[in-house]
């Protein structure tokens, strides 16, 4: 099946899951999961457990403190929770099979600008934690470092390679001939 | 201020994705992007994206974070703040579990539709009274109004899914929990957000002056 058609089916499968409010077919579709990824499994499964405990679990901590005081139905937190593991095992599934940028194929200016702005987020990334690892090795920490003086250097740079890269990327273009003037 | 995976109903993203869907169309057909653009709009994303990278989770069913959304919109123009914050939060969904997939039409329209172009009128408002004034009210709009409209969308869950017995399908909290929670922590932020508005946009505007003025 191409990508597009397999982003389709994802999307058809996390709006049908959304509709069908069943503890029992969302473990299923997380055991599902689990098969598809078959020797990476656990690494995409930690990584959608992390998101999950990241961003939803202050809610369930709420929802169960406020429990303690309120008679509330429990089976509601384990439906949201379960539904939200299975939603985010299924999008780091995708990911990890399917090359989305032919997803965006269907638009020539938005796959470039994805591909593009995939690969600047990935290095100013890669250059924050260098710069990090670089303060860490020496014995600073970030917050004695967040000062003026180490903070405008720090922006000058990012935007100095954001703007040097950007410069780059647009004569490729034109050498290549993928966009024209 | 990201909604992530479970929260909202399908009542709620579905419209939202056919509104968010038409509105980045019109996004992509008002600003005309050339060979120039495409890469200068990949790195302001990027730097957007950079801002984002640190999350503290809050009860209400958020996070809180500093966006960069009002740079954008004050150093470009909102609609490029737009096409830019969409993207970083499409690819945070899908690569990085920030936000959610089902939630992505919401977060496209609060933080990045609703946080630019209050961010690029709150300026517009106040430019002629104090230009630092304005900078910094901008920063704090574009952080506090996506705030409420979070606050609201999620609010109004438990009341447009339940189940047969009452139960909450979705988001559990009502708008009694969650306009507080949200909203209140996004008031003190967002005079953070505004400061360093201030202070990137006046630095970039000075150290990079070429760039802007191109």
């Amino acid at each position: 099946m191409s990508e597009k058609r397999w982003f389709v089916f994802y999307l058809f499968t996390i709006v049908l899951l959304g509709v069908i409010h069943n503890v029992w077919l969302m473990i299923g579709v997380i055991f599902l999961a689990l098969l598809v990824n078959k020797e990476v499994k656990w690494r995409i499964f930690k990584k959608a457990f992390l998101a999950l405990v990241i961003f939803n679990g202050t809610v369930t901590l709420s929802y169960l403190l406020y429990s303690l005081f309120v008679p509330i139905e429990n089976s509601v937190l384990l439906l949201i929770n379960l539904r939200a593991l299975a939603i985010t095992l299924l999008t780091f599934t995708l990911m990890h099979h399917i090359n989305f940028h032919k997803v965006l194929t269907f638009n020539h200016t938005l796959s470039i600008l994805y591909a593009f702005t995939y690969s600047q987020m990935m290095h100013l990334k890669k250059m924050l934690q260098e710069y990090y690892f670089g303060l860490k090795s020496r014995g600073v920490t970030m917050r004695s470092s967040a000062k003026k003086e180490q903070i405008k250097p720090l922006l000058e740079t990012l935007f100095g390679t954001m703007l040097h890269k950007s410069n780059e990327q647009s004569l490729g273009l034109r050498s290549r001939g993928l966009l024209d003037d | 201020m990201h909604i992530p995976d479970g929260f909202l109903s399908p009542q709620t993203y579905l419209p939202a994705a056919v509104m968010g869907g038409g509105i980045l169309m019109l996004a992509y057909k008002k600003v005309e992007l050339d060979v120039e653009k495409i890469p200068m709009l990949s790195g302001v994303s990027a730097i957007a994206f950079v801002m984002m990278l640190i999350i503290i989770p809050i009860p209400g069913g958020t996070t809180v974070h500093l966006s960069g959304i009002a740079i954008l919109a004050l150093l470009f123009n909102p609609w490029v703040a737009f096409m830019s914050i969409s993207l970083v939060l499409l690819i945070q969904a899908l690569m990085f579990g920030e936000g959610g997939v089902t939630a992505y039409p919401l977060n496209m329209l609060s933080l990045a539709f609703l946080g630019s172009f209050s961010a690029y009128y709150g300026y517009a408002l106040f430019k002629n009274f104090s230009e630092k004034f304005a900078t910094i009210f901008a920063g704090w709009i574009s952080i506090v109004l996506p705030s409420v409209f979070i606050a609201t969308i999620l609010g109004i869950q438990p009341l447009i899914a339940t189940s047969n017995e009452g139960n909450p399908l979705f988001f559990p909290f009502g708008l009694e929990v969650t306009l507080p929670t949200i909203v209140l922590p996004h008031l003190l932020l967002g005079i953070v957000e505004g400061l360093v508005t201030f202070g990137v946009v006046k630095f970039l505007q000075t150290r990079f002056k070429r760039a802007f003025d191109e």
